[in-house]
């Protein structure tokens, strides 16, 4: 698909996604960039501000399979990947597998911090082999594959925290901030009303594998790339060339899925502005939401109020592009 | 060809200027303040060409800046990154130049070439780097130069010191030329192992000349030969030598039986040796007498030659064989020939050798007024009358003395001296004796006049007879040789030394830095007011003891404790 197209594609579904939520315009970038990346997105906000309202849109906007999940304390593996159940046929019982919900395009894991480590572990296993195993049996999930999780930073009693390791499966974490007053006085108008937006499928499947496909070909200068492992290298405190705030409040540094998770989304920002390649303002864009939920805090960063973001924005602060090489 | 061949190339060259300019700013500043530390520590440290050479560093580090800008390697990607940067391209130029350099491959990389291309055309590499002097470090480095250039221009104290260092050097590098001169000189015509030994110690002072820079090092050196020198010089050297001169002269206008009139003495001796068996009975007498004639010439100055003399006209007078007695006076001719012309030869040579720190004196002196800013003051050398140098005690003229010696193996010339001046007392104590006689028993005549205040000398004038016979001069120096020299009344550095108490000498009154007793007053050409330490003015004196020593101004009994005198000075015992 030509690069065109495909920005062509990304700006429709961005209007009809728009038919339904008022602003919230980064949140919707960074989902986009989740769905042409391939990757999960973790969609951390407040109760009320249309993350699922948004998933539910994207779902419909895209002729794909789509599911959702309501995470609750007792839901169990099986729910979310199947299992195999007795079936009657003619030359008898058999055990046949029946496909849970993680076996659509796009799955919606609503308050995924609600569930326990357990079913969390059904979900993350899935995210990243893009595969499940059951009974023995192993079952590829349909591509393109997208997760699309949800949580409550608050109310964080009976919930069960995402571990790290399951964290870094996610290729963004998006914060949805709570819209502005003309936006909540839009968003009113609309939901009281009589008026209920249709959406537009505007892009199938193979449409967009291809999409896909053209992001991941979108090129990146090498000193780019050196610009995101330098980044990635800040975050980490035993790094001499990590700033003094990254050596104060971070345990633990972000993993190499993290400058690709940077390199990735800028691609995929580039192509929704309509250049051919990434620029180093791409990376900076990407680099917060592909690398907060990757950096570990230290005790101290959380008395002291200190957010992953403050210390990437540090971070971001104290790392330059790599010098234009100028040699005698 | 290159993507965005032109475009990139302007942009390289653009990058060097502005390289260029970056880094003269910063190296300016380095070098203004290098350079201006430099210059304000040469107002207390007299560097020398230091500050030139600073200055000449400074530039240097920018000029070594400005040649190896053309020299920078800009590679296109730079030079794509910098566009990049300059038209606000978002790293498309980049990319596509790294894309190009392999084999682009998708439907991305080759449209994402294109659109760069697009995005660089008509645009103009000035529009990518523009020039930008950075304002804090240049006015920073502007400042520092003006201020290095006004440090430059105003009146350096340290100047003078520089211009004394470098007038000393010069000065002793004329010596060291002077010394090399002496001592290849003395090496050519040495012909005796003492001659050599001479002529490889005034080489030695060269050689010490050549490394040292300042006056006072190389006085020190020329002090080290003196006192060797002097240790060499017979006090009786001319004595001995007016003898040896006065027999050869004798025999050469009236030579013995056998011989030519020019024949050296020892020839003609050892020819009467070999005619002495042919000689007749008259002959031998009249031979006999001319030998104890010289005999008793040379009674004084060479008893052994006497001796050899006396016998040979004994065996003559009595028939015998003379041979033995004539050959040994010859032999003791001849060494005391050489010996003369070696005793000639040191004399010579300390006396250069005074010469020539006399010089470095004067030069030094000299290179004092000038650094002291040529305001026409006579410094601390004073000028006084007689053209004492350096601090020179008070004396009005000079001794005075004029004389004409001979040349090497001739006898020695008249002399004549006439002695007029005042010659202070050492240490401004006692009193010299006056009215001596002349231990050869020519009696001296007349005495100096001495109204030197700080103690002065009661001498002589006299008029040095020519005294063919003998060769010897009286001096114009009266001395009574039965007095005895007090040693109380001879100045001696040691005993102040051990006190640490400076001894003086009066003086005129020059400016400069002299040294004052407490409630001492100071007044133009005042004579007495000005004391100068004694050993400054030691040098001078000691000069004038090796002159002395060439034209008989000293008698002969005190040659040697003078010498010895000095002699114990320069090696810094006790006299």
């Amino acid at each position: 698909m030509k690069p065109d197209r495909c920005n062509e594609l990304a700006t429709a579904l961005t209007e009809q996604i728009g038919k339904v939520i008022v602003g919230q315009r980064e949140l919707v970038r960074e989902v986009l960039i989740c769905l042409l990346a391939e990757g999960h997105a973790l969609i951390e906000g407040v109760p009320g501000l249309g993350k699922t309202m948004l998933l539910r849109t994207l779902g419909e906007a895209l002729t794909m399979e789509f599911s959702r999940v309501q995470f609750t304390p007792d839901l169990m593996p099986a729910d979310i990947v199947g299992t195999k159940v007795l079936k009657e046929e003619r030359s008898g019982r058999t055990f046949a597998f029946e496909r849970g919900p993680v076996f659509a395009n796009l799955v919606l894991a609503d308050e995924v911090n609600r569930a326990t480590p357990k079913t969390q572990s059904a979900l993350l296993e899935a995210m990243q082999e893009r595969r499940v195993t059951v009974g023995g049996e192993t079952h590829e999930l349909p591509r393109p594959f997208f997760v699309m999780a949800t949580q409550n930073p608050i109310e964080m009693e009976g919930t069960y925290p995402l571990p790290e390791a399951q964290l870094d499966r996610f290729l963004l974490k998006v914060l949805v901030r709570f819209p502005r007053a003309d936006e909540l006085a839009e968003i009113v108008d609309r939901t009281t009303g009589t008026h209920t937006p249709l959406v537009d499928r505007v892009i199938d499947r193979e449409q967009l594998t291809d999409m896909i496909a053209t992001a991941r070909a979108v090129p990146i200068a090498s000193h780019l790339v050196e610009y995101a492992v330098s980044v990635v290298t800040a975050t980490h405190p035993e790094h001499d060339a990590a700033p003094e705030t990254t050596k104060r409040y971070v345990k633990f540094g972000s993993s190499p899925r993290g400058a690709q998770a940077m390199v990735l989304a800028a691609k995929v920002a580039a192509l929704l502005d309509g250049r051919l390649n990434v620029s180093e303002e791409d990376l900076r864009e990407t680099a917060t939401p592909a690398l907060r939920h990757r950096v570990i805090l230290s005790y101290e960063a959380i008395a002291d109020g200190v957010s992953p973001d403050d210390v990437l924005g540090e971070v971001l602060a104290h790392t330059a592009v790599p010098a234009i090489p100028v040699g005698g | 060809m290159t993507l965005f061949g032109d475009l990139l190339a302007g942009v390289a060259r653009r990058m060097k200027v502005a390289w260029l300019i970056d880094r003269i700013a910063t190296v300016a500043v380095a070098a203004a303040a290098a350079l201006l530390a430099v210059l304000l520590a040469g107002r207390w440290v007299p560097l020398g060409i230091g500050e030139y050479v600073a200055w000449a560093l400074a530039g240097l580090a920018l000029a070594a800046v400005a040649a190896r800008a053309p020299r920078l390697r800009v590679t296109p990607l730079a030079a794509a990154r910098a566009a990049d940067r300059g038209f606000a391209g978002r790293d498309q130029m980049a990319t596509a130049i790294e894309l190009s350099a392999g084999e682009p491959d998708g439907e991305v990389a080759p449209l994402q070439i294109d659109r760069a291309i697009r995005f660089a055309s008509g645009r103009r590499a000035k529009d990518a780097v523009v020039y930008a002097l950075p304002e804090r470090r240049a006015g920073l480095a502007a400042l520092l130069i003006v201020l290095a250039v006004l440090v430059s221009v105003l009146p350096n104290p340290a100047d003078a010191t520089v211009r004394l260092r470098r007038a000393e050097a010069a000065a002793v590098a004329e010596q060291q030329d002077l010394a090399e001169r002496l001592a290849e000189e003395a090496a050519a015509k040495a012909a005796t192992p003492e001659q050599e030994a001479l002529a490889e110690r005034l080489a030695k002072v060269a050689e010490e000349l050549d490394k040292v820079s300042s006056v006072d090092e190389a006085q020190k050196a020329i002090d080290e030969a003196e006192s060797e020198l002097l240790d060499q010089l017979d006090p009786d050297a001319l004595s001995k030598r007016a003898a040896v001169a006065g027999l050869e002269r004798t025999l050469a206008q009236d030579p013995l039986p056998g011989s030519n009139q020019g024949d050296p003495a020892a020839e003609q001796l050892e020819a009467l040796a070999e005619a002495a068996p042919s000689l007749t009975e008259g002959e031998r007498r009249e031979a006999a007498e001319r030998l104890e004639a010289l005999a008793r010439g040379a009674e004084s100055t060479n008893p052994e030659l006497a001796e050899a003399l006396r016998e040979a006209a004994a065996n003559l007078r009595a028939g015998r064989d003379a041979s033995g007695a004539l050959s040994r006076a010859a032999a003791l001719q001849r060494e005391a020939v050489s010996a003369a012309v070696n005793q000639d030869r040191v004399a010579t040579s300390l006396a250069t050798l005074g010469e020539m720190r006399d010089a470095l004196e004067r030069a030094q002196a000299q290179a004092q007024a000038e650094a002291a800013g040529e305001s026409g003051t006579q410094s601390q050398s004073g000028q006084g009358e007689g053209e004492q140098p350096g601090g020179q005690p008070g004396a009005e003229g000079e001794a005075g003395q004029q004389g004409q010696t001979g040349s090497e193996g001739e006898q020695p010339g008249v002399g004549q001296g006439e002695g007029e001046g005042e010659q202070p007392g050492l240490g401004g104590q006692g009193t010299q004796p006056g009215q001596g006689s002349q231990p050869g028993g020519q009696p001296g005549q007349g005495s100096q006049p001495g109204p030197g205040d700080a103690g002065s000398t009661d001498g002589g004038v006299a008029d040095i007879p020519d005294d063919s016979q003998s060769g010897q001069g009286s001096t114009s120096w009266g001395y009574n040789a039965g007095d005895q020299i007090r040693s109380g009344g001879v100045y001696d550095p040691q005993s102040f030394a051990a006190t640490g108490e400076r001894s003086y000498v009066s003086g005129i009154l020059g400016e400069g830095d002299e040294e004052l007793l407490p409630g001492e007053r100071l007044g133009d050409g005042d004579r007495g007011q000005v004391l100068v330490p004694y050993q400054q003015v030691l040098p001078a004196y000691r000069s004038a003891f090796v002159r002395a020593v060439q034209t008989q101004a000293i008698p002969v009994t005190l040659r040697s404790l003078v010498r010895d005198y000095f002699a114990a000075l320069v090696r810094g015992g006790s006299p």
